[in-house]
């Protein structure tokens, strides 16, 4: 048995004992992983009362998941980018530029064909194209276009395309109707009510966004299309949380929320914008997600989706082709100041009327943007669920176990819902409310059990 | 829509979505699920654009020539008066 991916998580008076690898998730209590601790370092016969759980650490055993190699064939989707630019001015975003460039009708149509060329020579019969920004609706000749093309296209090798949209929902209600009935999934991006959204989200000219917003909110909600609410939280809207959960609740029907908390940005300090702090985060979080549960809406934070073992979270590192609105190619939507910025060059290829251009050695390094290639997170019980997080952003060059507030709210949020999946609603809330309880869970150096002599839980 | 004096008959209703368009007649008690191309030029046509911008969509969508384009938007006009979903005004 490999225990090295078996991890031990002190949440209150008790250990969550998780082995994503071997798909295992229990609760024990401290006596117990006392006693078995010594059994799984010496590989011996475990005791009677360890049998069930050591015996599917045995039964069930999956690879790590495995970085991409070989010839760019299968790539995770296409990604356009019909602009830089916005028709919002976000109090926290660094998506500003003078003089944006717009894709030309050329440059979609080039990467579209090439993309279903791909998918066909490889046999494949779904697709995926995205559409990011800046704002991808302030072009919507562009969008409009590229997925009348792409659909016509695929239609003639009987391919299916999901198309989806990630939008600031500001435009009129026309096109709103539309997009809701030609995109598979829209992810729309508000930020709580009037007040924190025309505050945060306002329009380029200063004007309040949230009446539009929330107008074309409702036209998805209406629409058969898988309709997302992604929501920022920082330190003026956290508590609002729930209240804010409940009223999507009441008002709308979303396939999904996501709530993800501010990353700091040159704008955010600027404006003088905070994150929340990483206990309040999570304890609204879980209690806004509590409330949504009960409309049957799931909420989600992309770090800590526990369905899945995953290498690396984002399209970099999995054959994403995201293409810029000049028609270069990278796996990477942050801007290619943002890479300058981290001495990065995320680019690998462009696109022209003779279809991709790869750099392959390029590609190969995109490849490496891997949660094995990160030591800071080898020890974490998150390691197959958040990757590290943003490649771009999130600083992983450090030692093992030296917490930044991303990874305590990914740890924390990671736990609540395996504590969820386990039933064990009561353990979650006595947990949650004991910031003490909170602390030593987020602070384990190292989650590994077999490092159980250095864990907090030793001590207590 | 107004285009070249084609227009939408009265009593339609349509059902768009991403599987494509199907067109139902209430008056006569018929529906059509409208072709890929059919379907492109009926989307078109409903988000209110003028003709020239719909001849320039249309062709770059289905990689004609706009001469080519414009042939078969008319045919598909004409396909669809037969059908009774447009009518033509002679001016």
């Amino acid at each position: 048995m490999n225990s090295a991916d078996i991890f031990a998580v002190p949440v209150g008076q008790k250990v969550l004992i998780y082995a994503p690898l071997h798909d295992v998730t229990a609760i024990i209590n401290r006596i117990a992983w006392k006693k078995w601790s010594g059994y799984l370092e010496d590989n011996k016969q475990c005791p009677e009362s360890a049998l069930e759980l050591f015996s599917r650490f045995e039964q069930s055993q999956k690879g790590e998941p495995s970085c991409r190699s070989g010839n760019l064939t299968d790539p995770l989707l296409l990604g356009l980018i019909p602009t830089r630019a916005c028709n919002m001015s976000c109090r926290y975003c660094d998506f500003t530029s003078s003089n944006p460039a717009i894709m030309s009708f050329d440059t979609a149509k080039n990467a579209i064909r090439a993309y279903l060329e791909l998918l066909h020579q490889n046999d494949k019969k779904k697709g995926e194209i995205h559409f990011f920004g800046g704002e991808p609706m302030i072009v919507p000749e562009l969008v409009q276009f590229a997925v009348e093309y792409a659909r016509y296209e695929a239609g003639k090798n009987k391919i299916e395309i999901h198309f989806e949209l990630i939008t600031n929902g500001l435009y009129s209600t026309t096109l709103a109707q539309w997009l809701s009935q030609n995109f598979d999934t829209v992810i729309l991006s508000v930020d709580g009510f009037g007040e924190f959204q025309n505050r945060f989200r306002p329009m380029k000219n200063g004007s309040p966004s949230f009446e539009t917003v929330c107008n074309n909110a409702r036209i998805f909600s209406d629409s058969d299309c898988e309709f997302v609410i992604r929501s920022c939280v920082f330190q003026d809207n956290a508590a609002h949380l729930p209240q804010w959960a409940e009223w999507i609740g009441n008002n709308l029907l979303p396939s999904m929320v996501c709530f993800e908390p501010m990353t700091k940005s040159q704008e955010s300090q600027k404006n003088e914008i905070f994150p929340a702090k990483p206990v309040d985060f999570v304890q609204n979080f879980c209690t806004a997600s509590d409330i949504l549960k009960n409309f049957g809406i799931p909420v989600i934070f992309s770090t800590t989706d526990i369905t899945k073992n995953t290498n690396s979270i984002c399209p970099l590192g999995q054959d994403a082709l995201i293409i810029s609105p000049e028609g270069s190619i990278s796996s990477c939507y942050q801007l290619e100041t943002e890479w300058k910025r981290q001495k990065m060059d995320l680019s690998f290829g462009w696109i022209d009327s003779e279809g991709f251009h790869f750099d392959m050695e390029k590609v190969n390094q995109c490849r490496e943007f891997s949660v094995h290639n990160k030591r800071f997170c080898e020890n974490c019980f998150c390691k197959y669920h958040c990757t590290g997080g943003c490649h771009l952003s999130h600083n992983t060059d450090k030692v093992s176990g030296l917490y930044d507030d991303f990874c305590i709210e990914t740890r924390m949020i990671s736990a609540a819902f395996l504590l969820d999946e386990l039933n064990q609603s009561a353990l979650k809330e006595e947990w949650l409310s004991d910031e003490d309880s909170i602390r030593i869970m987020a602070a384990q150096s190292s989650d590994r059990w077999l490092d159980y002599r250095s864990m907090a839980i030793a001590e207590l | 829509m107004n285009i070249w004096n084609y227009s939408f008959t009265n009593n339609l209703y349509w059902v768009n979505d991403r599987n494509g368009v199907v067109v139902v007649d209430e008056q006569h008690q018929q529906s059509y699920l409208l072709g890929s191309s059919e379907s492109i030029l009926w989307r078109l046509l409903i988000i209110h654009i003028d003709s020239d911008a719909i001849i320039r969509r249309f062709s770059a969508i289905i990689s004609v020539s706009e001469d080519e384009g414009k042939g078969k938007i008319l045919s598909i006009l004409s396909k669809w008066e037969k059908n009774n979903l447009v009518e033509h005004r002679n001016d």
